[in-house]
């Protein structure tokens, strides 16, 4: 009676622990697929951007032909943002594409003409929109990051982790300039 | 699952499952059915107490919610529409009401069971009952954990399409006669906002049905999904959530496992017994 007793606890015990680290790992690999996901939700919106990013150049050319240097600067770092391939690389690049834009909006306040053209208008409200969108859903993939990154750290979760080799995950980092006012300089011919 | 998904801006909100908070609104409120109090969306539940031999319990006699209408939410950062039918609901208690001595039933509770076809009394008096009801108020924080799905541009014609339906329902005799619930020739404002959520379900369903096939100019909502089964409806926050979660999973597993042992030993007794 007692030893079936002690098996029955046993196997209840052994079972119990099979079904929480099945249960753990289930977690993790959930919690790992939805920053794949966070990421690709990411993607989506930067390429609307890239898209939306020449016609808005097409726009502003025809009157601010004295900041050729501002509208460089984006078609620059647009090339720099579609050749990124990691998340390191697709958050520098989209730190100087955001603030070569943010330039080129404090910039064509000097224009009158332009900002009255109602396509720019569109086009900066769209653009606008986006950056809003992506700053939104990069703070969502931060946070899934974070979620991870404390969960793999943490006991039980550690151990399952090192076993399948699971890594810490790269933050989404907004750089130092982003955070700073735009410095704006005209180039009117003097 | 809760802990583990972050809460999304409705602004950058993506398909698939998403967790939002946000300040509950509608443009015209609905009616609590027992307090008559302004929500966004109610459950109710009405119990009544069963004695046979020595014990006794509540039985809930009839129970019902407005998960047929849909209502709005917004977190500063932009409005989503939120299609309730499917939900699991974590709401407060927000009325409650026992008959008993010298506590009759209302007028209004009468009716509610007169026009609901529930027996309330017998040749005794009236049974012993209990009614609840829980709100979302309009203003109320709610906290949802649902699919963002995607609903045809023709979301945007949406109340252009209930005014449209409610215009030839008030030209149709036929149609009017059939909200009439308790055929007393006039349509009392209840039974006109029964109506009116009817068919504000039936259009819902319409354009969610229209979204499987057009993917043009595409607009979010919230509700069940068809993969994520997962969709959570609660006025509390999202720490009180998961306490009161935690505490049902705890007694659940512990419970569970107490009563597994018990049946184990029952049985290792029974063989013992058999065995000797």
């Amino acid at each position: 009676m007692v030893l079936i007793i002690i098996l029955g606890i046993l196997f209840f015990l052994a079972l119990g622990t099979i079904l929480y680290f099945v249960s753990v790992y289930n977690g993790l690999i959930v919690i790992s697929r939805n920053i794949d996901k966070a990421w690709a939700n990411i993607d989506v919106l930067l390429k609307q951007r890239y898209d939306e990013i020449p016609k808005l150049l097409k726009v502003c050319e025809g009157y601010m032909k004295y900041e050729r240097e501002t509208l460089e600067k984006i078609t620059f770092a647009r090339t720099a943002c579609l050749q990124a391939r990691t998340v390191g690389e697709s958050a520098q690049a989209e730190n100087q594409l955001s603030g070569a834009l943010k330039t080129l909006f404090a910039v064509a306040e000097n224009y009158p003409d332009l900002k009255a053209n109602q396509n720019f208008m569109q086009l900066q409200q769209r653009v606008s929109y986006l950056e809003s969108q992506i700053a939104d859903r990069r703070e969502f993939y931060n946070d899934s990051v974070n979620v991870y990154n404390i969960r793999i750290a943490q006991i039980p979760d550690m151990w399952v982790a090192s076993m399948l080799k699971m890594a810490p995950k790269e933050f989404f980092k907004i750089a130092e300039e982003e955070r700073k006012d735009v410095d704006i300089k005209f180039n009117f011919p003097k | 699952m809760i802990e583990n998904i972050p809460t999304s801006t409705i602004r950058g909100l993506a398909i698939g499952l998403a967790e939002i908070v946000g300040d509950a609104k509608k443009d015209k409120p609905l009616k609590g059915p027992f307090s008559n109090a302004d929500c966004v969306f109610y459950s109710y539940t009405v119990e009544r107490y069963e004695q046979s031999g020595r014990s006794s319990k509540w039985v809930t006699i009839a129970k019902g919610d407005s998960s047929y209408c849909p209502f709005l939410l917004n977190d500063g950062t932009g409005e989503i529409m939120v299609f309730p039918k499917g939900a699991e609901t974590f709401l407060s208690l927000d009325y409650e009401f026992g008959t008993g001595w010298e506590k009759p039933l209302p007028s209004n509770l009468v009716e509610f069971m007169n026009r609901n076809s529930i027996a309330y009394r017998d040749l005794f008096g009236t049974h012993k009952l209990r009614f609840k009801e829980y709100h979302i108020y309009p203003g109320d924080k709610a906290y949802i954990l649902g699919t963002a799905r995607n609903v045809s541009s023709h979301m945007n014609d949406h109340r252009e399409k209930l005014r449209e339906r409610l215009v030839k329902l008030k030209k149709d005799p036929k149609g009017m006669a059939e909200i009439d619930l308790n055929k007393d020739g006039n349509i009392s404002p209840e039974e006109w906002d029964l109506a009116v959520a009817k068919i504000e379900t039936e259009i819902l369903e319409e354009e969610l049905k229209s979204s499987e096939v057009t993917t043009s100019s595409p607009e979010i909502i919230i509700a069940k999904g068809e993969a994520e089964k997962i969709f959570i409806l609660s006025d509390y926050s999202q720490k009180d959530l998961i306490g009161k979660l935690l505490w049902q999973s705890i007694l659940g597993i512990y419970g569970g496992a107490a009563l597994a042992m018990v049946m184990l030993l029952n049985v290792a007794y029974h063989l013992v017994i058999l065995r000797f």
